[in-house]
């Protein structure tokens, strides 16, 4: 309500009177499953992480390295031929201190999602990740980061084989 | 008089039950690349306007639309996504030209449906909420009902739809783009599993995977950057009334209508008129009932597909469902055949082409478009 409205017209409908049929609904739920095929960049990116490495593509014509690597350069469409093994240190391009999940609920402790400038990858190539082992109030665009990787055994071939990026030594 | 606009290159890849090797977007670069070479085109400076046929929900990627420019080379050019068969999306590719928006369209459709581990669930979303989805009868079913209605209406036998589908088979094995070629007896078809009875296990084309991409220029274009091209003398696309319950059994509206409207546009008499006829096969009894359509009687329909005049691509009884490329890939099996490039499956020399599609149970929606060369 406002100021200017103490009450709203109608009737008013709670969650019981739904549930009870009072009013009539159609209700449906789905389950929608997909697996989507790597192909050739990202699983060789994806293998790559298992390992410990990150990986991308360069473009003969323009000579941008792509990271995450794409079978083709956008600018020129021409298929990226040569891998580049890229180093797994960066630079926090952005960040943000998130007090919200991704259904929207709150969170108590905040978490640090930066997109990281990889070392060794053309500009504007970043990966978008945590930041971790770091105070939020003291992170700052222009930081030198590096992967914190999952112990060897544990990594699966997923960004998350990456835990975070943490503040370089 | 509308400006005049052809088909100046085609490119395709893929072609499986399940492609395992490139992702969706590496699908769609490889026709896309093949397609403008066809069509000696870097799409960078030469192409205006980029669309892209596709259905959110076969993607599991809301709003489609932005993960589609890079890989068909529309990065910071229009593009657009029409969710629709592609024919439909040619359709808009037409418009874009004769409205002086664009001088040279792509137009890409794919399946990647191998990727949707369940197939029912995105179909079932399709069926109406409140009556039908809560009968569990699904998309199949319609099929079969339609099906009964269809044949007890025609007098089309068990045994008719069983020549169309032996003989679709028999002609996939000569064209390689097609997954699902073979030969059968037609008492194997007439005798397999019931899916929804009267509809059978043959009856129903399995999914496969495939890029689609064709490149669309006025003819002024084409013309003075000297290629040539398959020229669309007509293009259209219905919907009859929503409600599955109704409608003309014989001869549904989205398929007579967009049919009627092509003929129109290309100053054409009947079906009979194109030298061969690329027309919707979702199901078997489907073919019959698109003929019929198009005013195509029983006795002709099955005689023009065992002669393969009718798909001799082999359909997608013969070559797999391809979700939202369907219409593609039969404009594609037209224009390689008036190009003379369809391969081990080319009808001598044809001048005219007829292909007509439909998006699939639940819908009620149909394109057609008619093209020739050497006109
Ligand atoms: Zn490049």
């Amino acid at each position: 309500m406002s100021s200017k409205i103490a009450k709203y017209p109608g009737t008013e409908v709670e969650l019981d009177d739904l549930r009870s049929g009072r009013f009539l609904s159609s209700d449906y739920e789905t389950l929608l499953r997909y697996s989507w095929t790597s192909g050739v960049a990202v699983s060789r990116f994806l293998d790559g992480l298992k390992s410990g490495e990150i990986w991308g593509k360069k473009c003969g014509k323009c000579g941008r390295v792509l990271v995450p690597p794409r079978a083709y350069c956008e600018e020129d469409f021409v298929p990226t031929d040569e891998w580049v093994r890229v180093r797994d240190t960066g630079t926090v391009n952005t960040f943000s201190i998130s007090y919200v999940n991704n259904d929207a609920s709150r969170r108590k402790e905040p978490i640090v999602v930066s997109v990281v400038d990889i070392d060794g990858a053309s500009p504007g190539m970043g990966i978008l990740h945590l930041l971790g082992e770091v105070e939020p109030k003291r992170v700052e665009v222009g930081m030198k980061v590096e992967a914190a990787w999952k112990p060897k055994g544990k990594r699966r071939g997923a960004i998350t084989d990456i835990r975070y990026f943490r503040p370089r030594g | 008089m509308p400006e005049g606009v052809c088909i100046i290159g085609v490119g395709y890849e893929g072609f499986r039950p399940t492609i395992t090797d490139v992702s969706t977007r590496e699908l769609m670069f490889l026709a896309a690349s093949k397609a403008y070479a066809d069509a000696s085109v870097d799409p960078r400076t030469d192409i205006d306007s980029f669309i892209c046929c596709t259905e959110d929900f076969w993607e599991g990627w809301s709003i489609t639309d932005e993960m589609v420019p890079d890989q068909v080379g529309g990065a910071r050019r229009p593009v657009c996504t029409v969710p629709a068969d592609g024919i439909i999306g040619m359709g808009h590719a037409v418009m874009h030209i004769r409205s002086g928006v664009a001088d040279v369209v792509s137009v890409e459709a794919h399946s990647k449906v191998a990727d949707v581990l369940d197939k029912r669930a995105v179909e079932n979303l399709a069926l109406d909420p409140v009556y039908h989805r809560q009968t569990g009868a699904g998309s199949d079913v319609l099929a079969g009902l339609e099906m009964s209605a269809f044949m007890r209406r025609s007098g089309v036998t068990r045994d008719d739809v069983s020549r169309i589908v032996k003989a679709e088979k028999a002609r996939a094995l000569s064209n390689g783009r097609a997954s699902y070629g073979g030969t059968l007896e037609l008492k194997e078809v007439s005798d397999a599993e019931p899916i929804a009875a009267p509809l059978l296990k043959y009856d129903k084309a399995e999914f496969a995977e495939a890029g689609t991409v064709v490149v669309f220029a006025s003819e002024r274009w084409a013309k003075k950057n000297k290629k040539d091209g398959v020229s669309v003398d007509g293009l259209a696309w219905r919907s009859s009334a929503p409600w599955f319950e109704g409608g003309d059994i014989m001869r549904p509206e989205y398929a007579s209508e967009a049919f009627r409207s092509v003929m129109k546009q290309a100053g054409r008499r009947g079906a009979d008129s194109f030298d061969l006829l690329e027309i919707d096969d979702t199901y078997s009894y489907k073919l019959l009932q698109h003929l019929s359509s198009v005013g195509v009687p029983k006795a002709s329909a099955i005689k023009m597909v065992e002669e393969g005049r009718v798909n001799p691509s082999g359909g997608s009884l013969g070559t797999g469902h391809l979700i939202e490329a369907t219409g593609s890939h039969r404009v594609l099996e037209c224009a390689l055949q008036l190009r003379g490039r369809a391969g081990g499956n080319q009808r001598g020399k044809p001048g005219t082409a007829l292909a007509l599609s439909w998006r699939g149970n639940p819908t009620a929606t149909g394109a057609a478009i008619a093209l020739s060369v050497g006109r």
